[in-house]
């Protein structure tokens, strides 16, 4: 596997700890568990930028790892 | 009116009564908390089965009697939550038998305990040894109440300085293969919610017998049959470990990449995701 798909992968990864924790959040009873995931959500959001800007950048380092 | 007729519709009238009385009184006579509903509490009974039996008996006297005695003590209890002195002389107050891990043998010769009652009263509460007593005290009712030694007493996360996530209690969404609509809808789920759940793990709702739904809105079932294996819920734990996993892929993407401003993002992420991880793992490991 190369970097490129690993980062990809890693970014995805990323993306399903937020969906899942959005959905904790919302079905949680508790109201400090309910502001920790959503703490946890923003901060999964921000890496996910991240990535996705470093997945850009990969891309355009070396075009044959372009697309999914 | 024959005998046996007499007796049972007196049995009746005053089953009734009595059933009243006591709801009346409340809880508080049901727990018998000092001795004053202890006599009470056996007295109205008496009375209630002498008249019912006693056919000589009037009737009417019965219930006077009865009145009095429920009377009393409802007009002492209103009178006691107002008055601590009346409280104290009605109800009497606990006796210290063991202060600052040292026994009170004056207090012990005043309620009559021997020191073979202390022991088997602390074996009750599984304290086999008097030094791990720090404070005992007897009861109004009975019951010898116990604080350990800090050293003898059971650790907490308290004490262990651990983050532990708060817990509400859970709901009994299913019973007996039935759906119980308000415990349903108290823990902010909906009935396709539930289905779509029993889906998942596969069983059909005529054979759970009890169904929970707990603080984070994870369904756990027992069976009717109980040969078929079900699955502990993954969701949290599969988070939990997927974050684990990101935060040390982006640790090993910092020391591959040859760029230096990659590095420096992934290792920021990476430490930002630690951060994470922290604070969200007492919420997702239990």
């Amino acid at each position: 596997m190369t970097v490129g798909s690993q980062v990809k992968q890693c970014l995805s990864s990323i993306k399903s700890i937020e969906a899942s924790l959005s959905s904790l959040a919302l079905r949680t009873q508790d109201t400090l568990a309910k502001q920790t995931f959503h703490e946890t959500m923003m901060i999964m959001d921000e890496i996910k930028n991240d990535l996705k800007h470093r997945v850009s950048e990969i891309e355009r380092e070396e075009y044959q790892y372009k697309g999914f | 009116m024959p005998d046996w007729l007499g007796i049972a519709t007196r049995s009746l009238a005053l089953l009734l009564v009595l059933f009243l009385l006591t709801k009346w009184l409340g809880k508080k006579q049901i727990s018998q908390l000092s001795f004053f509903e202890y006599i009470n509490g056996i007295t109205i009974g008496s009375i209630a089965a002498e008249v019912a039996t006693g056919l000589d008996k009037k009737i009417a006297h019965g219930l006077i009697g009865m009145g009095v005695w429920f009377a009393v003590p409802f007009i002492v209890g209103i009178i006691s939550l107002k008055s601590k002195t009346v409280r104290d002389f009605a109800e009497g107050k606990g006796t210290v038998f063991i202060q600052d891990g040292k026994v009170m043998e004056d207090n012990l010769k005043k309620e009559k305990y021997t020191v073979d009652e202390l022991l088997a009263k602390l074996r009750d509460k599984n304290v086999f040894q008097v030094a791990d007593v720090e404070f005992a005290i007897l009861e109004t009712t009975g019951t010898l109440s116990v604080l350990l030694k800090k050293e003898n007493q059971p650790i907490t996360a308290k004490v262990l300085n651990m983050a532990v996530a708060p817990i509400k209690e859970s709901q009994t969404v299913i019973m007996d293969g039935e759906i119980m609509h308000e415990p349903l809808s108290s823990s902010g789920n909906s009935l396709e919610w539930l289905e779509t759940e029993l889906d998942k793990i596969g069983v059909s709702i005529e054979n759970v017998f009890i169904g929970q739904v707990d603080t984070y809105g994870q369904l756990t079932v027992d069976l009717f049959d109980d040969k078929i294996k079900l699955p502990s819920p993954q969701e949290k734990p599969l988070l939990l470990a997927t974050i684990k996993k990101c935060q040390a892929d982006l640790e090993l993407f910092a020391l591959q990449t040859n760029s230096q401003s990659a590095k420096e993002i992934y290792q920021k992420n990476s430490e930002k995701l630690k951060e994470a991880l922290k604070k969200v793992t007492p919420f997702l490991s239990n």
